[in-house]
């Protein structure tokens, strides 16, 4: 029987992303519903209208306006004048917030451990596809930021970041998401990897991100002794000591007990998705001990997070 | 409920209960497991307790449970037993009351008698207890006694069904009184089962009693229940009305041999005074009809009336009847008969060395013959010659005298008394049975004699006069006849100069005259014994009882006949035929003293148990030990389950990823 709450994180980078996986997550990219303007002309088609071959969309005739854009065969059918508007190819802009907190070092598989991996594999997806990747560590202690990489040189420094964050001072999603919102210059995809249980609850936080135009995604990560704690060794007569606050909660195991915690924890994850479908947020929330590559390959997929 | 060992029971409360407590709470040790947040917990046991309000009982559950199986052992340690319906199996004993009081027709609105009955409900507990099925015959076996003045085994212990019931239809009523210890005796000899193992300790099972009666019972005072479990089926009614002849007596006045005179008893059972005409009859014939009234029974003893019929010329033996005319539920105790016999003159022959004393007494008597001998005379008299008395004054008497006799000074050669020499220290008189015949209206306080017999009576002998020193007087039968024999010589006494002297005399000769005829003033009660002496050519004779029912019966030798003991009260008539000679008759008297109070009882005390009068079914104690032993393994199953659960014996199904998506 495993011991409750225990487990390790990465600690090399073979750790955190192994080749095969590496190889898998080339043919990845990253997904927004949304088109974002950037700095550099990229792969990505922006929301901008420019000179691209994409056609976007109509709109009537202004004085100044470019004759060369006017469509010369509506003109024809209906004596108005009508410009054609294309979609300009631009970079995008990915941000990857992981939660640092004491309650994210915990659980087996470890929380954060598997953030970082998740993280790493993510950034990796950025990288590779000339996004602009940008990584945030946040905990009480403030917001840990690894900004503007471009380019699969950059995975080594992405990898060496992420294996040096280590859980810090509880809470401090709240201050962390507002000073990520108002650090970003460009708008892009913000993914935020936490579990979300905040002292102070989550929504206070998330709101900070919501109103930048970001696409954000939260993925709600939960240790597998969380979900099923009575099968990873949780029972009789026992203090719980909370790793946050360092409140203790003095429980008696039994299935009643069980059935009721099971039945709060779903009611608290479907309350987070609730809440953040909307406000137009993806939320997707998975267990610790799920593979990497089913993750990525299939469920980020499936949620339209990676194509 | 009660308990059989309540205080073992509590010493193990006191001794268990709270080491087990000190143990729980000592091990309520909760181990510290940091969790990344209490936030989910503190909402689901917060949700637990709003939902449950047994939550603070529910998180001791285990403790609960465990001090659940401890009480439920201790009380089977106690032995819990409880009163319920008792089934086939099992030994039972049927005690059926057929006393006096049985006889009583109040038992249902169709007038049939208690005894009735009470066969009738036996008839029930037969069925109840062997009901014949192929699975239910079983292994019970049932007694029958039925018992009054006597108990008798009307059915030993069988399991069969057609013996029982045929058992109980041979039961009769008797006019006794109601003798419940003979009958309790009788089922604790039976009960006695032997080992063939070994003999040596028979080990008795205490048997269910099953009583059906009125409750009447003379001798409950020393029964008390050995571990017998006891059913009382009362029977009878509480505001039944009755009234009887107590006692009936009758008497030739002294002056008037050839009339009697009747005197009688009445009782009155009921709690208000009653008239009720009283009917005297002789031979049958109806002589008078007195109405009276009868007062009120206090304080469950009867209203008495004392009744004196006018003397009448009564010159024959004849039968003497006194009825309440008037119906009420016990009709045996209205009526009590009475034998009367033939006034007769005493022949008596008085045997002295020529004293004038004795000879001067007799001769005032009015005998109808009286006889001096000198011994001489007499050891040479006529063999043929009959007399009703034969008085030795100071002469010692022969042997082998058929004949009633008195004797005085010189006790007579005899198996009974026992002669060890001369008692030649003056004494008194110290006791007397003023009771018997012969001691009433006879003086002794100033009675001085000088010198008298050392005699050692054997227990069959009565002494009538206890004297300071030895027996002064004394009365027994034998060979047929009775004996008083009187230890000194009158004129060694002073008696012969008080006039108690007279009066012994006289009693003395009476009763001896008299004593194989029917008593006159005494009647005999049911259980005793008769004796008639009908010559020795009868060997056959048959005995007529009051139902009219008739027992064949055989004289000895002697010509005596013996009959008993007695069961019903009335006339018996002993009939035998010996030319024209009219039979010899005897009376019973009902002993309403006792069966004539007919209230049945609400319950009977054995000794320290009372046992309250059923109208249903029979009771037995169930022992409940055996459920609380069961409940307890339930309980500590149950407590197993829970606590193999806490110890992660149950699991929640895991849910794949992703999760709070459904």
């Amino acid at each position: 029987m495993s011991r409750f709450g225990q487990g390790d994180g990465p600690t090399t980078i073979e750790d955190l992303m192994g080749g095969g996986l590496m190889s898998r997550l080339d043919r990845l990219d990253v997904l927004s519903r949304k088109i974002f303007s950037g700095k550099v002309h990229g792969e990505r088609r922006s929301r901008r209208r420019g000179q691209s071959v994409d056609f976007a969309d109509y709109r009537p005739y202004s004085a100044g306006d470019d004759l060369r854009f006017v469509d010369w065969n509506i003109y024809a059918r209906l004596e108005t004048l009508f410009l054609k508007l294309f979609l300009e190819e631009e970079d995008l802009s990915l941000a990857i917030a992981v939660d640092t907190s004491p309650s994210m070092d915990w659980g087996g598989p470890n929380k954060l451990g598997f953030c970082k991996r998740l993280a790493m594999s993510l950034g990796y997806i950025g990288l590779v596809n000339q996004h602009r990747v940008s990584l945030f560590g946040f905990d009480g202690d403030g917001v840990n930021p690894l900004t503007s990489l471009r380019g699969r040189r950059r995975t080594r420094e992405m990898a060496t970041w992420l294996l040096s964050l280590s859980a810090g001072a509880p809470g401090g999603m709240e201050e962390a998401m507002r000073s990520i919102a108002l650090g970003r210059r460009g708008r892009g995809v913000l993914i935020v990897l936490s579990d979300f249980l905040e002292p102070d609850g989550y929504d206070a936080g998330l709101r900070y991100v919501t109103g930048g135009g970001d696409d954000v995604f939260c993925i709600q990560v939960l240790a597998p002794d969380e979900l099923d704690p009575a099968s990873r060794g949780l029972s009789g007569d026992v203090r719980l000591r909370d790793m946050e606050t360092g409140e203790d909660c003095e429980i008696t195991v039994t299935p009643a007990l069980l059935r009721t915690y099971r039945e709060r924890l779903d009611a608290f994850c479907n309350g987070l998705r609730d809440w953040c479908t909307r406000r137009g947020l993806g939320h997707l929330a998975i267990g610790t001990d799920v593979d990497m590559e089913v993750l990525l390959v299939e469920y980020l997929r499936k949620q339209g997070l990676l194509q | 409920m009660s308990l059989l060992t309540p205080w073992a029971g509590f010493f193990l409360l006191v001794g268990v209960i709270p080491p087990l407590l000190l143990l729980y709470f000592l091990k309520l040790r909760r181990r510290t497991l940091p969790i990344s947040s209490t936030m989910l917990w503190f909402s689901s046991t917060a949700d637990l307790q709003a939902n449950s309000p047994f939550q603070r009982l529910r998180r001791n559950l285990l403790l609960l449970l465990q001090l659940i199986i401890l009480l439920l052992l201790i009380l089977a340690i106690m032995q819990p037993r409880m009163e319920g319906p008792r089934g086939a199996g099992g030994r039972t004993v049927l005690l059926i009351d057929r006393s006096g009081s049985m006889t009583a027709t109040d038992a249902t609105a169709s007038g049939d008698t208690r005894l009735e009955r009470a066969i009738e409900l036996a008839h029930e507990a037969i069925d109840r207890l062997h009901p014949g099925g192929l699975f239910t015959s079983g292994d019970g076996e049932t007694m029958v006694i039925a018992f009054g003045e006597t108990a008798e085994i009307i059915q030993p212990f069988t399991n069969s069904r057609a013996q029982l019931i045929a058992a109980i239809d041979r039961i009769e009523p008797t006019h006794g009184e109601s003798h419940l210890g003979e009958a309790l005796q009788l089922a604790r000899v039976y009960s006695i089962n032997t080992n063939p193992d070994n003999p040596d300790s028979p080990a008795v099972v205490p048997a269910s009693l099953e009583l059906f009666s009125d409750g009447r019972l003379s001798d409950l005072e020393d029964q008390v229940l050995r571990g017998e479990t006891m059913t009382f089926h009362r029977l009878g009614e509480v505001d039944s009305v009755n009234l009887s002849v107590l006692q009936l007596a009758a008497d030739r006045p002294w002056e008037s041999p050839s009339a009697i005179e009747v005197f009688s008893s009445l009782g009155n059972f009921t709690t208000e005074d009653r008239r009720v005409d009283v009917q005297l009859s002789v031979d049958g014939v109806v002589r008078s009809i007195q109405e009276v009234e009868i007062p009120a029974s206090v304080d469950g003893k009867p209203g008495r009336r004392s009744l004196v019929f006018a003397p009448f010329k009564l010159s024959r033996g004849a039968v003497i009847e006194v009825a309440l005319l008037g119906e009420d539920a016990l009709a045996t105790d209205d009526t009590a008969v009475l034998v009367v016999p033939p006034p007769r003159q005493l022949k008596v022959a008085l045997v002295s060395e020529d004293r004038q004393l004795m000879a001067r007494l007799l001769g005032g008597f009015g005998l109808a013959k009286l006889e001096l001998f000198t011994p001489a005379q007499w050891a040479n008299r006529e063999e043929s010659d009959a007399w009703d008395v034969v008085v030795f004054d100071a002469v010692e008497p022969p042997s082998a005298l058929q004949m009633p006799m008195l004797t005085l000074g010189s006790a007579p050669p005899s198996k009974e008394l026992k002669v060890y020499g001369r008692q030649e220290e003056s004494q008194v008189a110290l006791q007397s049975k003023e009771s018997h015949p012969v001691m009433q209206h006879v003086d002794v306080d100033s009675l001085f004699v000088q010198e008298s017999e050392s005699i050692q009576p054997s227990e069959s002998v009565e002494v009538l006069l206890e004297g300071s020193r030895t027996p002064l007087i004394m009365a027994w039968d034998e060979g047929g006849a009775s004996r008083l024999h009187v230890a000194f010589d009158p004129i060694q006494s002073t008696w012969p100069y008080e006039p108690g002297f007279v009066a012994f005399l006289y009693n003395t000769i009476d009763w001896l005259g008299h004593s194989n005829e029917a008593l006159v003033q005494q009647q005999a009660l049911p259980g005793s014994m008769f004796s008639f002496q009908v010559g020795a050519g009868n060997q056959d004779v048959t005995l007529v009882r009051p139902d009219g029912s008739t027992r064949s019966l055989t004289a000895d030798a002697n010509g005596l006949v013996t009959y008993g003991p007695v069961d019903l009260s009335g006339l018996h008539v002993l009939e035998y035929e010996e030319g024209e000679s009219p039979g010899l008759r005897r009376s019973v008297l009902f002993p309403s003293i006792r069966e004539s109070n007919i209230r049945p009882s609400e319950s009977i005390t054995l000794g320290q148990d009372s046992v309250v009068a059923t109208t249903g079914e029979a009771r037995a104690y169930v022992p409940l030990w055996p459920w609380a032993i069961g409940i307890a393994v339930l309980v500590l199953m149950l407590e197993w389950w829970i606590w193999s659960n806490r110890m992660g014996g149950s699991r929640l199904r895991s849910r794949t990823n992703p999760i709070g998506s459904s």
